[in-house]
């Protein structure tokens, strides 16, 4: 015997799912460097008849020197997602140092999942395939990890946007959690690193087949049975174009105009009700169950044979 | 005259001349910028060693001394010392020691002074006014005044602490 089911493929993500709005971005902290911070001190005083006299004291001067600083925000998730989908998760990059500096960028997925990098172009936190782009190395830099791009150190020129894809691989088990973490290093002080993470729940549809005969046990020939097949969806998330087939068993007739459908009675041609018998795969009952509900959404389908 | 009283007129005038000619004090006052270097030897005992501040980082903390010294010939009465709180920087306010003078502070670049610590006056969500400490970013100057004259010689010196924004 053999049985196939199916479901239905990809479905993209919902994308009304509530996405963290991004806070807005604080300012790189710190006096840029090169500023420099000059302190002259001076004296007042009298002579004995009360002329009052002042002297001003050298210039002392110290230059700031650059620091190096990351934030990567926000955290996202968890996201429901069903295998084979893929999201789109949006963080703010934002240069913490005192100075100009390129952050590299990384994204991994726990679970080794497909990740990559867009640089969102409008910063609106969607990904527009014909605006947005795969996130590059800089040639300022050029040390092979794609980066932010030159930031400054305050203002507007301090922040830039991404957009982190995850791809769910197709098969993935039902109730699997996956955390892509986000990390942002700075080019001028790869000791300055910040991370953020992306967490992804996944639902799947998880068919079952049940078979059975009635009546059981050692038959004679031209005994007819009964074949009952329950399918049932246990998973966490619907299933759909659900199709199943059983061959008839050798040594065995199938008696025509015996399947039924939930208790309801079904052709054996190909009619346009969801059960055929020989037709769309020869020698076999082939019933198309269609969508079946999670926890627990379930068909029942019988047939009779003959014992030759 | 008798000898006893030309003695004393003569020795009132050289008084009155040596005061006419002893008279000029200056009082210069120098600056010096140290930050503080903590170092940790072999034993794990910590050491803080200053080194001169020609470069920092934000977050650093630099010291300033202020030496003031009478290098005139006169008396200078009512020495004070008188430093602004440099831009990019932040007053270290339990830096600022009273030993030997009084210190003002003003929040207004000079204008008006008050004692230190300050204060400011301050609406609480009920409505009443009270006085807090004044915040450190508040601060814009600080001045010593001296208690006592400053000799031909004599010197002080005043400290104080601030951190790079």
């Amino acid at each position: 015997m053999s049985r196939r089911l199916t479901h239905g493929g990809m479905c993209l993500a919902v994308l009304a799912l509530a996405m963290t709005v991004l806070a807005s971005p604080s300012w790189a902290a710190g006096t840029r460097a090169g500023t420099n911070i000059t302190n002259t001190a001076r004296v007042d005083f009298q002579d004995v008849n009360g002329n009052p006299l002042f002297q001003l004291s050298n210039t002392v001067t110290t230059t700031v020197a650059q620091v190096g600083g990351v934030i990567v925000d926000p955290n996202n998730g968890p996201v429901t997602l069903d295998p084979g989908d893929v999201f789109y998760f949006p963080h703010l990059v934002t240069n913490a140092g005192n100075f100009d500096d390129y952050i590299n960028l990384t994204a991994v997925s726990a679970g080794a999942w497909p990740v990559t990098i867009y640089r969102d172009v409008n910063g609106n936190g969607l990904y527009e395939p014909l605006t947005d782009t795969v996130l590059a190395d800089s040639a300022g830099d050029a040390d092979a990890i794609p980066d932010s791009g030159l930031l400054s150190d305050s203002g507007p020129g301090s922040v830039m946007r991404i957009l982190v894809s995850v791809t769910v691989p197709a098969g993935t088990a039902d109730g699997t959690a996956d955390v892509t973490t986000v990390t942002g290093t700075s080019v001028f002080d790869p000791t300055k690193t910040d991370t953020a993470t992306d967490t992804i729940n996944v639902t799947s549809p998880n068919v079952s087949v049940v078979k059975s005969v009635a009546p059981l046990g050692a038959q004679p020939p031209g005994t007819i049975l009964t074949y009952t097949i329950v399918v049932t969806n246990n998973g966490t998330a619907a299933a759909s174009s659900v199709v199943l087939t059983d061959p008839i068993p050798a040594n065995t007739t199938y008696q025509l105009g015996t399947i039924t459908y939930n208790a309801a009675p079904r052709t054996d041609g190909l009619d346009g009700d969801n059960a055929n018998y020989n037709i769309t795969n020869p020698g076999q009952i082939t019933v198309s169950v269609g969508a079946l509900a999670a926890t627990g959404g379930t068909a029942t389908v019988t047939f009779q044979v003959q014992i030759n | 005259m008798s000898t006893k009283a030309r003695a004393a007129v003569l020795a009132m005038s050289l008084g009155l001349a040596a005061a006419a000619l002893a008279s000029t004090p200056n009082v210069e006052v120098a600056i010096q910028a140290h930050k503080e270097v903590v170092t940790i030897d072999a034993h794990g005992k910590k050491a803080v060693t200053l080194v001169p501040a020609t470069e920092a980082g934000t977050g650093d903390t630099i010291v300033y001394t202020l030496r003031a010294k009478n290098s005139g010939t006169g008396t200078a009465v009512d020495p004070r010392i008188e430093d602004p709180i440099p831009a990019g920087t932040v007053l270290v306010v339990d830096s600022v020691k009273k030993d030997g003078y009084r210190v003002e502070a003003s929040l207004d670049g000079g204008s008006t002074w008050q004692s230190f610590p300050a204060t400011v006056s301050h609406t609480t969500p009920a409505g009443t006014q009270e006085t807090v400490p004044a915040p450190a970013e508040s601060y814009t100057t600080l001045r010593w005044v001296l208690n006592g004259p400053l000799q031909p010689g004599d010197g002080k010196d005043v400290t104080f602490k601030v951190r790079i924004r």
